[in-house]
């Protein structure tokens, strides 16, 4: 049965994020006033900050996991810019340990969170270290094939080294259509790589300006409002039986068929789309 | 003593032994064992499973006294939290150690009640457990019960766990179990990889030689593991097991079976290989050992 290797150092799980850094990021968020590049930004910030977190034991942190964020973007001449999306000590680099994550954040911001106390309804100040690896960017247009194609690549090799590992998962954020061409064969290419516990998992979430109808993980097209949402679906793969039985247990109200994919979607839903693709680190035990 | 017993583990990353977020405290004497599973997601689950083993064998827990019960926990935290430089973690371990570490807990108690010499009398068990390690009871190569799990399913669930910090709302309760036990039973407590994988062939219907795993050495057990592991078999985590016989006339462990027309130097060979696996075995234990005290200063208990 597929997805079902459990994550460990000897077996590490691949998590590749694809990011829209096109200029409409720019634009506010639906329901917030921050603009979706720093909406973005904060989503996956946060998300590497957990995954450091729950990585971390006793002498670090764990290596079982390797990341990679690639932005994509077009500068003025319309030529595709794609490449790796950290700041700091780990820019440039496309694929990177979950330990180097832990270890070497472009800075570390200090801040005062506020925690209500579950008792006494309280707020409670206690002062925090944020750590950042990802700023906001947006610029030009949406070469979406184009960052498909490099994705391939990556996993690709990956795949080469890590046979028996539990396959790449590919979180793709956009806020829009493809502008260099028809994205559906990039995604079905990558979808195709497979290691020996099953293919290439890829989620897509679309995030809008638009307080629209929000869609998580549909089962069918039917009721998809326009093109892009269709070809979001097929772009996006069924989840694995582990990620829907897990998701259905902590309440998520999903039909069997369920695909990793979002649209329309404000910051609730952006959070709740890259929970789901931490769900095979939180099978390590 | 009450039991003679064999301890076989293998950590999750067998490159890392260090790694190894299981443990055990056994005292044959006074008829204690304990066997813990640290939960990895946390942080030093291993010291924080080490920890709650050994108190659980030098001193067990008041199951029944909420009091009592509370100021064993108690002890035991402030054993872990002492142990802790925070001052000397990173970011990324602050926010976690204030959820603290975790792991599951099963411990037995045997006894011989109005033992008279030269009168065989059966042995009391008593089992107690946080979570999902389990206990098998082996009589004559047959299964006769296991606690706190019964079906297979119920590994897939969260386990209950202790907990290094206390949460609020947080009850611990624990499971419980008394039977008697034969001279001759065999016991086995194992964590739940283990467990999971042993409950399921005995659903499946497969027989499994319980002498015969009595018989195995720790290495033969670590390969077989190993290959269960390669094949997918055995859920990718630390496993342990422990296995007891109970009773003072107990049986020799044979670790290589010998054919019986060997020749003596067969033989001389053979019994030059276990005594070569015994002293690897010994040394193991002992390095486990000094590793263990680093954090448990003052601790004279032999694993």
């Amino acid at each position: 049965m597929p997805y079902q290797r459990e994550i460990s150092r000897d077996h590490k799980a691949c998590i590749l994020f694809l990011l829209d850094q096109s200029y409409s990021m720019v634009e506010p968020l639906g329901g917030s006033a921050r603009r979706k590049c720093d909406e973005l930004a904060k989503a996956v910030n946060a998300w590497l900050y957990n995954m450091s977190i729950r990585a971390s034991g006793d002498e670090g942190v764990r290596d079982y996991m390797d990341v990679g964020v690639i932005g994509y973007r077009t500068d003025q001449q319309a030529v595709p810019i794609i490449g790796p999306a950290l700041v700091g000590p780990l820019a440039g680099r496309e694929l990177v340990s979950i330990t180097d994550i832990g270890n070497l954040p472009a800075r570390i911001d200090s801040v005062v969170q506020q925690i209500r106390d579950e008792e006494t309804g309280e707020l409670m100040e206690f002062p925090s270290e944020i750590p950042i690896w990802v700023d906001p960017v947006a610029e030009g247009s949406t070469p979406m094939c184009h960052v498909l194609y490099h994705a391939y690549q990556i996993l690709e090799q990956w795949i080469q080294r890590h046979r028996d590992s539990f396959p790449p998962i590919v979180i793709h954020i956009s806020d829009g259509e493809s502008q260099d061409g028809d994205p559906i064969p990039y995604a079905e290419a990558i979808k195709g790589l497979a290691t020996s516990d099953g293919n290439v998992l890829m989620f897509n979430c679309h995030v809008s300006m638009q307080q629209a109808q929000q869609i998580a993980f549909p089962a069918t097209p039917d009721g998809l409002p326009d093109e892009l949402a269709r070809v979001l679906f097929q772009m996006s793969s069924v989840l694995p039986d582990p990620f829907y039985r897990s998701a259905v247990t902590e309440g998520l109200p999903l039909s069997p068929g369920a695909r990793g994919m979002a649209f329309n979607a404000d910051m609730v839903v952006l959070v709740k789309f890259l929970d789901m693709g931490t769900r095979a680190a939180v099978q390590l035990r | 003593m009450l039991f003679e017993h064999r301890a076989f583990w293998l950590p999750k990353d067998v490159h890392n032994a260090g790694a190894y977020e299981d443990a055990f405290d056994v005292d044959s004497v006074r008829g204690l064992v304990a066997v813990c599973d640290g939960v990895s997601s946390t942080i030093f689950a291993a010291r924080w499973a080490g920890i709650v083993a050994k108190a659980a064998v030098a001193e067990p827990p008041a199951a029944n006294n909420p009091e009592l019960l509370e100021s064993w926990l108690h002890r035991t935290r402030h054993a872990w939290a002492h142990s802790i430089d925070e001052t000397a973690l990173a970011w990324h371990q602050k926010p976690k150690l204030l959820d603290g570490a975790a792991t599951t807990l099963l411990w037995i108690e045997i006894s011989q009640p109005d033992a008279s010499p030269g009168v065989a009398r059966p042995y009391r068990l008593r089992a107690y457990s946080v979570g999902d390690c389990c206990l098998f009871h082996v009589r004559g190569g047959h299964l006769l019960q296991t606690f706190p799990i019964q079906d297979s399913t119920r590994f897939d669930e969260h386990p209950q766990v202790i907990r290094s910090v206390l949460k609020r709302g947080e009850k611990l309760a624990f499971e419980a179990m008394e039977t008697l036990c034969n001279p001759g039973d065999l016991l086995m407590l194992a964590t739940d990889a283990v467990a999971s994988w042993t409950l399921r062939q005995l659903e499946a219907g497969a027989a499994i030689d319980w002498d015969a795993y009595w018989n195995v050495s720790l290495e033969q057990w670590q390969h077989w593991l190993l290959e269960l592991r390669q094949q997918n078999q055995i859920r990718y985590d630390d496993s342990t097991a422990i296995l007891l016989r109970v009773g003072d006339e107990l049986p020799r462990i044979q670790t290589t079976p010998r054919a019986q027309d060997s020749n003596l130097r067969d033989a001389a060979e053979a019994r030059l290989r276990d005594a070569v696996q015994s002293l690897k075995g010994s040394l193991r234990q002992g390095l486990r050992e000094l590793a263990d005290s680093k954090w448990l200063k003052g601790s004279d208990k032999k694993k």
